[in-house]
């Protein structure tokens, strides 16, 4: 799967500890994608992300000492020892959006535990973020607790929700008062199809609550794991009036971020950035607007 | 006893009385025999109750959760406001010999009220404190004060001196403006303070005698003064705003610095905000110039509270910014803050024409997800890297 030439002979990985899943990926030199891997355990389970390092590196024919830089994310990112830097889910993401499409002005991830809606420039860096703080409601574990009160795989529920063309709303974004919900609407004999619709419908009024507050510029990408669920995306797409590119791979976008960001590190462009970032806050403290730092950081977050 | 103290020490010192705050407090009252008054959070004129041989204290918010107050203050209520009536409701303020409550915002209206039933043994007092900033609005304050000094006095059963309202005002001016020297020390050494112990400092001060306060300040400062500055340079400023009533969880404040940032302004009420403007000592008589001091210190740092049209919070911010040369800016407010949530839109609409960061931290008493707002903080500090 390798191949060991030109900038191909070196390489980084990305990964992912998430809250229900670990993710790794690995890029060669040419910042080519060489292997991946997901996988699901328990909560932010170190097994799974020790799990997903193995593989990748067994499909890419690699061993830990053949990495150059290794930089984590996700809920675990401050446990994993072996990696030089932990960045953020965020930075990872709209990165990770940027390289598969350049074009991306928006990223809607909708991990496990939360989600997110990123506002990423030209270059892949964030611009805006909003978050959901509060708790789980409208994430894959939010879909994990509904889909076992409903008896049905996690995997199907998207395919199945397509089927209803009935219009059941579900009121409560709690986790738990969902939960409550969805069993009234079960013992009133509302079908398991039009209750599944009725909760992508749900999830994606909030989410449309969330792309407001970053505000929505299109193209707009999802990635995470509930990007994987076709229902849920056809509700956003009819929430927000948008067409979404949904990437072959969504769950590994915050790990393929994390490996181009150790890309940077390990050819020293990462620090290259800082540097500049040096030169400027060393100016003369600002006399009027035109050479406040404030103007200076804005002017380089946009170059 | 604090001169033999290494700056560490006095802060631990500091640290140890702000995250236990009645216990000092309670101690003076055992070694003096004299009273204690409780005020409710903002806008008190300690000043006036210090000159009746009283000491006033500032209510705090105590993180643990919320359980006998329930009973008698909904949870849809501030933090601040709900945590001193659960501190009333489970005994915690019985120390208090009197209560002074605020009609500065609507919950603290009710609050006062609800903390004044749960004291019966306390001796219960109102200010009222004029908000805005018109023709009138100077007479109708001193007015308010010439009230709470008729009903302390009746408390204590004697009469406070225009002098010793005066030599009161001294001591609190000499704390605000020690408190402000360590402000202008961190300036230039954002790193001898963290942001959790430069707010110890201020909560300190709020619930001790202001003098004891002022002897420790003395012995601190010239040992800060000496400090080299242990931040690294391209650490990202950012400038913290909000968290009225009460502190912000030392734990917030943390995660702001361990995601690289470094604090170098800020205008909390356990910050910048207690202590932007001192009192005048000229020969006015002392109510009034505590009454131009409420005006002049929301012309400093406008509080949204005193609805004071002449002065623009958002472009304070704005301006503050630019004063630190501060990259971003951390919006900390405590959920269902009404006062602070009426002035959010338009402090976001000033960020974003003026092009500077800002990132809302809203923070309610009990339901914090700390993992979130870490990741939240940092991809915020990110962003600036």
């Amino acid at each position: 799967m390798t191949s060991k030439t030109d900038g191909s002979s070196f390489f980084t990985m990305g990964v992912d500890s998430g809250s229900l899943t670990g993710k790794a990926v690995i890029i060669d030199g040419n910042k080519q994608i060489v292997s991946h891997s997901v996988k699901q355990l328990g909560f932010v389970s170190q097994k799974a992300v020790t799990m997903a390092i193995d593989e990748a590196l067994d499909k890419a024919g690699l061993g830990l000492d053949d990495i150059a830089f290794t930089v984590s994310t996700g809920y675990g990112r401050k446990r994993l020892e072996i990696a030089g830097k932990n960045l953020t889910e965020i930075s990872c993401h709209a990165k990770g959006a940027n390289y598969l499409y350049p074009e991306v002005k928006t990223v809607i991830d909708i991990g496990g535990q939360d989600s997110k809606v990123i506002a990423v420039d030209p270059s892949g860096n964030v611009k805006n973020f909003a978050m959901n703080d509060k708790c789980a409601a409208g994430t894959g574990q939010f879909l994990e607790v509904l889909a076992r009160a409903l008896d049905v795989e996690l995997t199907e529920i998207g395919e199945l929700s397509m089927q209803s063309d009935a219009d059941i709303k579900i009121s409560s974004m709690c986790t738990t008062f969902a939960e409550s919900e969805v069993i009234s609407l079960v013992a009133e004999g509302h079908s398991t199809i039009d209750i599944l619709s009725g909760m992508h419908k749900a999830i994606s009024g909030r989410m449309k609550g969330l792309v407001g507050r970053v505000g929505m510029q299109k193209p707009v990408m999802m990635t995470g794991g509930g990007a994987k669920n076709i229902g849920l995306v056809h509700a956003l797409e009819k929430s927000l009036g948008v067409s979404i590119f949904i990437p072959s791979e969504p769950q590994i976008v915050g790990a393929l971020g994390a490996a181009l960001f150790a890309n940077d590190f390990a050819t020293g462009i990462r620090k290259k950035v800082e540097e500049e970032q040096d030169l400027d806050k060393s100016r003369a403290p600002a006399k009027d607007c035109a050479s406040c730092s404030i103007q200076n950081y804005q002017l380089n977050k946009t170059t | 006893m604090y001169q033999n103290l290494s700056a560490d020490e006095i802060l631990n010192n500091l640290t140890q009385i702000a995250a236990d705050p009645y216990e000092r407090a309670k101690e003076w009252k055992m070694e003096t025999g004299s009273k204690i008054i409780g005020c409710y959070i903002m806008h008190f004129p300690e000043e006036l109750l210090h000159a009746a041989g009283i000491l006033p204290i500032v209510l705090q918010v105590k993180e643990e959760p919320i359980t006998s107050g329930h009973a008698y203050y909904p949870a849809y209520f501030c933090g601040p406001t709900r945590s001193v009536v659960d501190q009333a409701a489970k005994g915690e303020l019985d120390f208090l010999d009197a209560f002074v409550g605020g009609d500065y915002c609507i919950q603290a209206v009710g609050g006062s009220e609800v903390v004044g039933n749960l004291l019966p043994k306390v001796n219960n007092m109102f200010f009222r404190l004029p908000v805005g900033n018109q023709p009138w609005t100077h007479g109708d304050i001193v007015q308010g004060l010439k009230e709470l000094k008729r009903d302390t006095e009746r408390f204590t059963g004697r009469e406070i001196s225009a002098e010793s309202i005066r030599e009161s005002i001294r001591i609190y001016n000499k704390n605000r403006s020690l408190i402000k020297e360590l402000y202008e020390l961190r300036t230039s050494k954002p790193g001898i303070l963290s942001s959790g112990e430069m707010m110890s400092i201020i909560k300190s001060s709020m619930v001790m005698p202001k003098e004891e306060h002022n002897a420790i300040l003395e012995s601190l400062l010239p040992k800060l003064a000496e400090q080299k500055d242990s931040k690294r340079q391209d650490a990202v400023r950012v400038f913290l705003s909000g968290s009225f009533c009460g502190a912000p969880k030392n734990e917030i404040l943390s995660l702001v610095e361990e995601s690289g940032a470094v604090v170098v302004g800020d205008d909390l009420f356990h910050g910048f905000r207690y202590i932007s403007d001192n009192i005048g000592e000229d020969d006015r008589e002392p109510l009034e110039a505590i009454a131009a001091h409420y005006i002049d210190k929301n012309t400093n740092v406008p509080c949204p509270t005193r609805c004071d049209p002449k002065t623009d919070w958002p472009q304070y911010l704005v301006d503050s910014m630019r004063k630190h040369k501060a990259d971003q800016l951390v919006i900390v407010m405590a959920q269902f803050c009404e006062p602070h949530m009426f002035f959010y839109p338009d402090i976001k609409d000033a960020m974003q024409a003026a092009g500077i960061p800002h990132l809302l931290l809203e923070i309610s008493h009990e339901l914090d997800s700390i993992e979130t707002i870490k990741t939240r903080l940092e991809a915020f500090v990110e962003m600036a890297v």
